[in-house]
């Protein structure tokens, strides 16, 4: 009974081991304590919302192994976009080498 | 090369470690490179309106060292540096390069009867480096004192007439 466990925990431990991502954050404005109620959305580099915005963090996410993805660092951005209450994260950019990508861009919330 | 990883690891030992940032700063408006000691505002996005680039703001790092905690308070003391009471984030570049660093390594080979010998090979280990660079300008307000005009004529010498029309020197490009 006991080995299918530890196979299983050593299965998940080499699992978890097989890549980890970083966040960064770099506070533009005061933090407000609200959290977003729904994921922000996303503008990469090139692209911008038309509405009025207010700057709050630059974030910045590392993937490395397999978590070396552009998804992965947009999804790791958006979470802690969140936590600053953003709306969008605009300028995204990701740049992946081998088994290690970046991401960064900065949490905005809308001013209506 | 060498003698520089052994002052690196000497340091590293020490506590002090070798630290991969690097920054400048250029005053690029003609003015006095002079201190500014209070606070610096970070603009990411859209640059605040009735501002001029007074110069230019580069930082960069590797791997570890390579993030926005570690190095945005760098840029916000480098615009300082060089008087400026802003800065506006233009390009965040990262890329990677694959360095080869030659490493001496001992191995054990079988010599004789019942007896070992270690050897010592020069070994290529290559490795990848991310590096991060922060690009910006730093700004200071349009109403700002200016810089302080510099005085290159002699004491004696008489002073020129003014331009009647001449408008003062911004120094600086208003954004």
């Amino acid at each position: 009974m006991k080995s299918p466990i530890l196979v299983t925990a050593l299965a998940c431990a080499l699992l978890v081991g097989c890549g980890s991502i970083t966040t960064y954050r770099f506070p533009l404005d005061k933090q407000t304590g609200q959290i977003s109620a729904a994921p922000p959305q996303v503008f990469f580099e090139g692209s911008m919302p038309t509405e009025a915005m207010q700057e709050l963090a630059m974030v910045e996410a590392v993937g490395t192994g397999n978590k070396a993805s552009v998804e992965e660092v947009v999804g790791a951005l958006q979470l802690e976009a969140s936590r600053w209450g953003a709306n969008a994260i605009v300028r995204v950019k990701v740049d992946c080498g081998y088994s290690q990508c970046h991401g960064w861009g900065v949490a905005v919330r809308f001013v209506r | 090369m060498n003698s520089l990883r052994i002052a690196c690891l000497a340091s590293a030992l020490l506590g002090a470690g070798c630290s991969s940032v690097g920054s400048s700063a250029v005053r690029t408006d003609g003015g006095w490179t002079q201190k500014h000691l209070g606070a610096v505002r970070i603009y990411a996005v859209v640059p605040p309106q009735g501002v001029r680039v007074i110069g230019q703001v580069e930082v960069h790092a590797i791997n570890q060292e390579a993030n926005f905690e570690r190095l945005m308070p760098v840029f916000m003391k480098r615009v300082a540096d060089i008087g400026g009471t802003g800065g506006v984030v233009d390009r965040v570049h990262t890329h990677y390069e694959m360095r080869i660093e030659y490493r001496t390594e001992s191995y054990a080979v079988p010599c004789g009867y019942r007896s070992t010998c270690w050897q010592t090979r020069i070994v290529p280990y290559q490795y990848q480096v991310r590096i991060l660079v922060i690009e910006g300008r730093a700004l200071l307000p349009l109403d700002a004192p200016g810089p302080p005009a510099i005085d290159t004529a002699p004491a004696t010498a008489p002073a020129p007439a003014p331009a009647p029309s001449a408008p003062a020197p911004s120094g600086g490009t208003p954004l």
